[in-house]
């Protein structure tokens, strides 16, 4: 076997926030990060997900403390509007950060 | 991954849907049909009242329209979304600009009614002119000028890619309506713009089912 001369540092690869990793919740906090709010049904439309898929995903990142739900009435209609917390932007942030720096780090 | 995430494209691509459902050109094309009924012109005395009761049908008509496509067709399919700051600021600058916009034009309008009136004034700035047509010319491009501009500011900064396409539509309707004297021209430029606009409301609801009842998340 010959050595390459690439030794991954693991210990960046560790750092990333998997919570944010999984494709279909980077996609939705990607959208929430670049709005204010938006309903579920806006959301299913941005990102192509089903209804169930979003709503399992939106309960993680309610979990993790990284999107914040905002129940009103519009009329007589319940009306659920999702935002990022400043805690779900800054990993995000976080997250884009490392990977950018992680993928930068790998050789040509 | 995230790398090739370009978040600008995001914001934009999710701010522009927004307008696929057609309805801004519907409104836009229905408040310029309403107005163009001002324009015609017959012996009966009657007549004017009609025009000013047909235009004013016509504005509340399209209005309406508007209103009830964005609450009942438009929002369940499309959903509710507030954009950030950014896009406010962008709304505020629009707002400047074409209140500068409007300004510039009352002082055109309120100009070139002086100067009518006092014909002494535009022979001493040179502004007089010895042939009707060249005089009609310059109204019918002033009259372009109003509404061609002002269409193009707002389709820039609401990323309202068919607002370019009414903004020359509209120019050409104006300029036609005064320099040929034919209020048809300026009928036929509403329909050209409210066409398009049905077509997209109608492929809009073609595309967008209503999600199913769970969708509506409550």
């Amino acid at each position: 076997m010959t050595d390459t001369g690439f030794h991954p540092d693991r210990s960046g690869f560790s750092e990333i926030d998997r919570l944010v990793h999984e494709p279909a919740r980077l996609m939705l906090m990607a959208v929430l990060y670049v709005i204010d709010s938006a309903d579920f049904t806006f959301l299913m439309n941005q990102t192509g997900m089903t209804w169930g898929n979003l709503s399992a995903h939106m309960s993680k990142l309610e979990e993790a403390g990284y999107i914040e739900v905002e129940k009103s009435f519009k009329g007589k209609r319940p009306n659920t509007m999702l935002r990022l917390t400043p805690q779900g932007r800054a990993a995000f942030q976080a997250y884009r950060l490392k990977m950018k720096q992680v993928l930068d780090d790998l050789p040509e | 991954m995230s790398a090739s995430i370009d978040l600008k494209n995001l914001e934009k691509k999710a701010f522009r849907s927004v307008h696929q459902d057609g309805l801004w050109d519907i409104v836009i094309g229905g408040i310029v049909l309403s107005y163009s009924a001002l324009e015609y012109s017959t012996d009966s005395e009657a007549f004017p009242l009609l025009q000013f009761g047909l235009c004013l049908v016509g504005l509340c008509v399209f209005e309406l329209i508007f209103w009830v496509g964005k609450k009942y067709f438009t929002t369940p399919r499309m959903g509710l979304v507030k954009f950030g700051p950014h896009r406010k600021r962008r709304m505020l600058t629009m707002m400047i600009v074409l209140g500068a916009i409007v300004l510039v034009q009352v002082v055109i309008v309120v100009g070139s009614i002086l100067l009518w009136r006092n014909p002494g004034w535009a022979a001493s700035l040179g502004l007089a002119s010895s042939s009707p047509d060249n005089g009609r010319l310059l109204v019918a491009f002033i009259g372009a000028m109003f509404v061609g501009p002002s269409m193009v500011l707002i389709a820039y900064f609401n990323e309202f890619t068919r607002g370019y396409y009414i903004a020359f539509i509209l120019s050409l309707g104006v300029f036609s309506l005064i320099w040929f004297h034919r209020p048809i021209y300026l009928t036929i430029s509403a329909l050209l713009i409210i066409l398009p606009g049905t077509i997209f409301f109608v492929r809009f609801l073609r595309e967008h089912p209503l999600p199913p009842a769970e969708g509506i998340h409550d």
